[in-house]
């Protein structure tokens, strides 16, 4: 029985995930011209999760390097960096902050909260699509993946260049790695 | 007369529609809107992402007759994935061994259309010097003009899952690198 409590006063901790840059991006997918979906990365990203599966809260933190914008096109890219979208000398990060985690029995399933882009925050809810949790097999670290989804227009926060030649509606992925802080 | 001109208009129209639905259409894929993506699953819980800058490639469509032709030639050593240290690693002998195999091409065959949509193209995509088939599925498939430059082009996504073994990509199977592969192909492509 003593066993079984502290288990349980383990499990009931929160545990605290940080995200692996190197296995984490941010990726966007928009319409262009009517004609097909392009799709471009953010390199750079960090951030911090939280997740007390029992007491179903937590806090995500995540953060995005806008100049790492990455298409494949060095022409398009400088275009995304410019004042017309991102603006990234002006605003060099793209910021999420969680307001609440939603859970199905201890499964975490969404995250609602303020996404911060060319300094205008707009509420936005992420959907957690996959997660999954193990160990990584190289490092033997405990470690969690996951794929959260959501979609934006963004004329919302002021990204209003060119909307006819790009779509106003943006596809949002990102896909985590993240692994635990030994506390 | 305006009358005579409505009637000059649709004869016009019927005219280049005619004309067009019985040649052969021949297009040129514009490359940095038509980057291939494949995706992987790393480690069990990740799943990566990577591209290929540089393509070239010709698709000809006859929307009479319901045919065509899809030729693609990929440059390997365009490859790109979020991560440097990768790009260098799936360049390398395990991967793509791009010193030996600077291209990877797809042939399609057959261009299977739904009315006046192509819906699929069934190919053969040769890597690692290993021809086998694959089946494109192609969604979003759609024609018009490009906004600013006017110029007639058509539009769509392909898709296909492929096993990299098959190729005999085999490093880092089964768990660090699937074997499944997804690829997602937009595709832009000008009329000539």
């Amino acid at each position: 029985m003593v066993a079984l409590g502290c288990a349980g006063a383990a499990a009931a901790a929160p545990v605290v995930y940080r995200i692996e840059p190197e296995f984490t991006y941010a990726e966007f997918a928009v319409g262009h011209i009517g004609l097909s979906r392009q799709r471009g990365h953010f390199g750079r990203t960090n951030g911090t999760i939280v997740l007390d599966t029992e007491q179903h809260s937590g806090s995500i933190d995540f953060v995005v390097d806008a100049t790492s914008v990455d298409t494949g096109w060095k022409v398009r890219d400088e275009f995304l960096r410019g004042e017309n979208m991102f603006d990234a000398a002006h605003y060099p990060v793209v910021r999420f902050h969680s307001t609440q985690l939603v859970f199905d029995r201890e499964r975490l399933i969404g995250v609602a909260g303020g996404l911060t882009l060319r300094d205008v925050t707009r509420p936005v809810a992420l959907k957690v699509e996959r997660l999954e949790c193990g160990k990584d097999p190289d490092s033997g670290r405990d470690g969690c993946g996951a794929g959260v989804a959501t979609s934006i227009k963004r004329s919302d926060f002021g990204m209003n260049y060119a909307l006819t030649l790009v779509g106003d509606d943006i596809d949002l992925s990102f896909e985590v790695t993240a692994f635990r802080v030994l506390p | 007369m305006t009358r005579l001109l409505t009637a000059a208009a649709v004869a016009l129209a019927l005219a280049i529609t005619a004309g067009r639905a019985a040649a052969q259409e021949t297009y040129t894929i514009d490359p940095v809107h038509s980057q291939p993506i494949f995706e992987a699953r790393h480690m069990g819980f990740s799943q990566q992402r990577g591209s290929f800058g540089k393509s070239t490639g010709k698709i000809t469509l006859d929307r009479a007759a319901k045919k065509g032709t899809v030729e693609v030639v990929i440059d390997t050593t365009s490859i790109r994935t979020y991560d440097p240290r990768l790009d260098e690693q799936m360049k390398s002998e395990n991967f793509f061994n791009v010193a030996k195999y600077p291209t990877l091409t797809f042939k399609g065959n057959n261009v299977v259309f739904d009315g006046d949509r192509v819906v699929q193209v069934d190919g053969d995509l040769t890597m690692l010097g290993v021809t086998k088939p694959v089946t494109l599925k192609v969604a979003n498939f759609v024609c018009g003009e490009h906004p600013s430059n006017k110029k007639p082009m058509c539009g769509a996504e392909a898709t296909a899952t492929i096993m990299r073994s098959d190729w005999g990509m085999k490093y880092a199977l089964p768990k660090s690198v699937s074997d499944e592969i997804k690829l997602i192909i937009p595709i832009e492509a000008y009329r000539e």
